[in-house]
């Protein structure tokens, strides 16, 4: 569908450019051309209207605030319609030239990081991801080794089975793992923070765009931060049943021990059990379990400490019990998919 | 035999493809109430769009292209939701009044439209627009700040305007 410009369609446009230029000179020149324009010729005149009407679009986001009861608000629009879509645009520019990059490279690149190079493309990763939960949704899967995957609302995790390797791409999201025993084949879930070797147990694994968070339920697993042929920056380490860490690429702390028969059970019910957790934690993982957006303010939420056990199939329950034990704390629903939780001081 | 009416070669096509498509969007996306609805949108995209389809080669390819196209759509949309949303609550203190379900709707899709024409074109050329047509600034400043001549600024005015008039982005 693509049509060749005419010089004067050309011509046109750079006008409509010239109406906002800096010279006054240049702006009348440009004005008295399109009005001349338009008498000259209707259907050309029709293409310039059609031309202007992209800019009308910016004009118009940009002086329309969604609620503009508020004059601050509409103050404020401008730039937060530039700084959305600069954001956008250099997600999309990244995601691309990755995709470029990853082209010629793809051989060895998949010889050697596998989980690496498929990860960085993420967030389109996940999209085309080979096993995909959305927010609300669990799934339960068996792996063709005989391993029982269950998947968290909002996971994504590509599988590559081979006879020598068992891995585990995980993208996004939670996963409950209770892996079968195959020693000739070590079963190793990559994460963007490094990776977790099993032969046969059973943990739970959730990452964040930051952090990985292990929780060991039986048995063993060896954690290594880092990429594998990148230099590792913190020393591999052992997690044994009941213990819980947390790792970025070059960092691995030890949280405090959990009860690994209460949290297997927890996570089996769709329950959220948290001790001592940050508010902005719990809401973070409320967001993934439903679709929509929970505004809040992540600085203050911080500062409030919560122990609770939230239903997570249910996160307007949840939500309803965190009001009731911190008074301070308002909800507030618009829609099912706009939800803003205040704190009032 | 008579030529097939549109809607005779679209009824064809779902019978014939409709499955498949089915079938490969549930593989992608790994949720069939999302490959369902992906599916429907692109036979629906067939019945609206001015594609002759008779005149489809080869169908198959047609269909993934379309069916990806939406997911992309799609993908915008979410992203760009949840950025706007996210920019909003960061700009603003929480006394504000919660904007109306339309008003958000309308904004976005506006800033939707933008960068589907933004997107194809340098970085430069985006933050020109950007800068000028919604933040104001003028096209001196603007050269100024990219380190290029304002006849550069206005060339990529120029040609962001007949990109999106070309993709079709500004049809009423």
């Amino acid at each position: 569908m693509k049509n060749k410009h005419t010089a004067l369609h050309v011509q046109a446009a750079e006008w409509i450019v010239k109406l906002t230029a800096d010279d006054p000179d240049e702006r009348a020149q440009a004005r008295a051309a399109l009005a001349q324009l338009t008498l000259e010729n209707t259907q050309q005149a029709e293409a310039t209207a059609r031309l202007e009407r992209f800019i009308n679009l910016a004009e118009r986001v940009s002086a329309s605030a969604p609620s503009s009861a508020e004059p601050a608000q509409a103050g404020q629009q401008p730039a937060i319609v530039a700084n959305t879509l600069r954001q956008y645009l250099h997600l999309h520019q990244q995601s691309r030239s990755l995709a470029k990059i990853r082209k010629p490279l793809m051989l060895w690149l998949l010889m050697l990081l596998p989980a690496w190079g498929l990860m960085q493309t993420a967030p389109l990763a996940v999209l085309f991801a080979d096993v995909r939960t959305t927010a609300g949704v669990y799934d339960n899967q068996q792996l063709k080794d005989g391993s029982q995957i269950r998947l968290n609302p909002s996971t994504a995790l590509n599988v590559h089975f081979t006879a020598s390797q068992r891995e585990i791409e995980l993208l996004a999201g939670e996963v409950y793992l209770d892996v079968a025993k195959d020693k000739q084949r070590p079963f190793v879930i990559h994460t963007r923070q490094g990776q977790i070797q099993a032969l046969g147990t059973r943990f739970i694994v959730r990452v964040t765009p930051d952090d990985t968070l292990l929780t060991m339920l039986e048995s063993r697993t060896q954690v290594t931060p880092g990429w594998p042929t990148l230099k590792t920056l913190a020393a591999p380490q052992v997690v044994s049943a009941g213990q819980m860490v947390r790792f970025s690429a070059d960092k691995l702390s030890n949280l405090p021990d959990i009860h690994a028969g209460m949290t297997e059970s927890a996570f089996k019910q769709h329950r959220l059990v948290v001790q001592n957790t940050p508010l902005s934690e719990v809401l973070e993982t409320l967001q993934q379990h439903r679709p929509g957006v929970i505004l809040y303010d992540a600085k203050a939420m911080k500062q409030i400490l919560v122990t609770a056990v939230l239903p997570l199939d249910d996160t307007d329950r949840a939500l309803d019990l965190l009001c009731e034990n911190f008074t301070s704390l308002t909800v507030s629903q618009y829609s099912r998919f706009f939800v803003t939780v205040n704190i009032q001081h | 035999m008579l030529p097939l009416s549109k809607h005779q070669h679209i009824e064809r096509l779902y019978i014939e493809h409709h499955g498949w498509l089915l079938a490969w969007l549930h593989r992608t996306l790994g949720c069939s109430h999302h490959a369902a609805d992906t599916a429907q949108n692109t036979f629906i995209k067939l019945l609206g769009g001015s594609v002759v389809t008779s005149q489809i080669a080869s169908p198959r390819a047609w269909l993934k292209t379309t069916a990806k196209r939406i997911l992309v759509d799609e993908y915008r949309h979410q992203k760009i939701e949840s950025l706007y949303l996210n920019e909003l609550a960061y700009q603003l203190a929480h006394e504000t009044p919660a904007p109306s379900a339309e008003a958000l709707l309308m904004v976005i899709e506006t800033i939707e439209a933008l960068s589907s024409v933004l997107e194809s074109v340098s970085a430069k050329a985006s933050h020109a627009f950007i800068a000028h047509y919604i933040e104001g600034q003028s096209q001196v400043e603007i050269a100024h700040a990219l380190g290029v001549s304002t006849k550069m600024v206005q060339k990529y005015l120029t040609q962001i305007l007949l990109k999106a008039d070309s993709i079709g982005v500004s049809k009423p």
